[in-house]
């Protein structure tokens, strides 16, 4: 079954559970109201972002891109 | 008013160099001018007045010695209170680190001092890097030279303030998000943030290693260009530091202009800027064309996704560094800052990696839609002149995000890309604050931004006026 994508993924009970559960941090009502503020458009937006990523894409194909689109010096 | 502090980088260095004036006035000079500024704008977290009145003696007799001399011998410096000098107190802006005291020296500081640059301390800074305005609960709120009531951006804010305010004669800040282009912005300054890897880290307090530059804040082209030089390059000690060669920039400064082309997005990647800012890079392109520079209309990417998986790679990688301070002292950080920080506990490893793959079909997608057409990309740095410190002050309340979007929708883009980006100085607003754009290049380009913007400034005078802080001029 899929996920019901118009449901908060990152609610404020949902993310006191995960910061007790996973990192040990006991997260007060207002604080965990507000982080699910802020993270839950960017999780919306990041897994629009994402959605053409390739199968065999790597963190390092950066590098090597970064180096393939080097300038070839002053004003080239 | 001290002629001496309001020299540029680049001539209070040849003057000491040939003997016209002493290391030791110019240090005085600095010193006299931040004691009357200091309570005003609060620039500094720590002054370090005798041990620099006791380095510019050194560099004085040094001179008389007939010594080689370095590009900044005798130079009064101060830094982003971040990178580490072994055996001096490195604060971070942070309650947590009040007392940490390095054991090693960053590799950019080390450059400085061989270069003979004189450091006179640590300069405020938002806790942990972590700010775009310059509010620091813990050692008082930094103030922008051109008016106090404003900010004077973050979170290199005591980089942007002391040498916006003719305290020092250049300074060091770091570039997560525009936190080097952003306080430059609003002091009236050049700023660069220089591609991936091109400057060391080494040393440096971390917030997110895969976005992480340092660079420098200074009053000129030219001045930003000669301290670029002196701390880009390879770095045994940071193996992420980048062999390509470095290229002299100052000698850029002064190259013409004929033949480059400039991109311009009149959507500027969907985030419209105010009217002043909008006027202001309309008023740098006719500078521009007038110097042989073609425009040329470029589309970059939409920046709302870019902006979202940039959240997704500073956030996940600053919460895996704070995570034991966020367990043990959570009560030490700043509200705004914790908040901004502990959101990353609650990012997934997978979306955080795919952050990081995404960087390099985004970098590919720039360069062929836009630096494929053009040798920069002309953008504001923000949109606005400086807003009131006040008004910014929305502690971890709702208006958070839109507070963030509003001073780095224009550059936490170009830390994501990893390509180099330069603040350069455009005018004044009507109330009297300045105004920049910002250029940017394809990798390792930076060699042509500080070309531009020095031949811009050859052109025009914005970036010769100083402001006037209350209560010093």
């Amino acid at each position: 079954m899929s996920q019901d994508r118009s449901q908060p993924v990152f609610d404020a009970q949902f993310l006191q559970l995960l910061f007790r559960r996973l990192h040990g941090v006991e997260l007060p009502d207002g604080d965990a109201a507000g982080l699910s503020g802020m993270i839950e458009p960017v999780e919306v937006m990041a897994r629009r972002a994402v959605q053409d990523m390739q199968f065999d894409a790597e963190p390092a194909d950066y590098q090597r891109v970064l180096g393939q689109q080097r300038s070839g010096g002053d004003g080239s | 008013m001290s002629a001496l502090t309001h020299r540029s980088l680049c001539d209070i260095a040849s003057d000491i160099a040939a003997g016209h004036v002493s290391a030791l006035e110019v240090t005085r000079a600095c010193l006299e001018r931040i004691s009357r500024a200091q309570p005003v704008l609060n620039c500094f977290i720590s002054l370090e007045a005798e041990a620099a009145l006791d380095a510019a003696r050194a560099a004085d007799a040094s001179r008389a010695r007939g010594d080689p001399l370095g590009p900044l011998h005798g130079v009064p410096l101060a830094h982003k209170d971040m990178f580490y000098r072994a055996g001096h107190r490195s604060t971070g802006g942070t309650e947590i680190r009040r007392t940490f005291v390095p054991d090693h020296t960053a590799t950019v500081m080390q450059r400085l001092t061989d270069a003979g640059a004189l450091c006179l301390g640590g300069l405020n800074m938002s806790e942990f890097a972590v700010g775009p305005v310059g509010h620091n609960i813990h050692y008082g709120h930094c103030r922008n030279p051109w008016n106090p009531a404003h900010a004077p951006g973050g979170s290199s804010s005591g980089s942007g303030s002391a040498v916006g305010g003719r305290l020092v004669f250049g300074a060091l800040g770091s570039d997560t998000g525009g936190s080097v282009r952003i306080p430059a912005a609003l002091c009236g300054l050049v700023g660069m943030k220089g591609t991936t890897g091109r400057v060391s880290r080494y040393g440096g307090m971390p917030l997110s290693w895969s976005l992480d530059c340092f660079g420098p804040l200074a009053r000129t082209a030219a001045d930003c260009a000669r301290l670029f030089r002196i701390i880009a390059g390879s770095d045994p000690m940071d193996p992420t530091a980048s062999g390509e060669p470095v290229a002299d920039y100052e000698a850029a400064c002064s190259r013409p202009l004929d033949g480059l082309k400039i991109g311009l997005d009149r959507r500027h990647g969907g985030l419209e800027p105010g009217p002043e800012v909008a006027a202001a890079i309309d008023g740098a392109l006719a500078v521009f064309a007038g110097l042989g520079v073609e425009v040329v209309e470029v589309t970059m990417p939409d920046q709302d996704e870019l902006n979202a998986l940039s959240n997704l790679v500073i956030r996940s990688e600053a919460a895996s560094l704070h995570r034991k301070w966020l367990r043990t002292r959570r009560d030490d950080y700043a509200p705004q800052v914790r908040r901004r920080i502990e959101v990353g506990l609650a990012i997934s490893a997978t979306r955080y990696i795919e952050g990081l793959i995404m960087r390099s079909t985004h970098l590919e997608r720039l360069c062929r839609n836009v630096f494929a057409h053009c040798d920069a990309l002309i953008l504001p740095t923000i949109g606005e002149p400086a807003p009131t410190l006040e008004e910014l002050d929305v502690g971890d309340s709702e208006a958070l995000p839109a507070m963030l979007n509003r001073m780095t929708g224009y550059t936490r883009v170009m830390n994501y890309y990893g390509v180099p980006a330069l603040t350069v100085p455009a005018g004044q607003a009507k109330n009297g604050l300045p105004l920049a754009f910002q250029l940017a290049g394809r990798p390792f380009a930076e060699e042509t931004l500080f070309r531009l913007a020095g031949g811009f400034q050859a052109a025009t005078e914005h970036h010769l006026h100083a402001p006037r802080v209350p209560g010093v001029d």
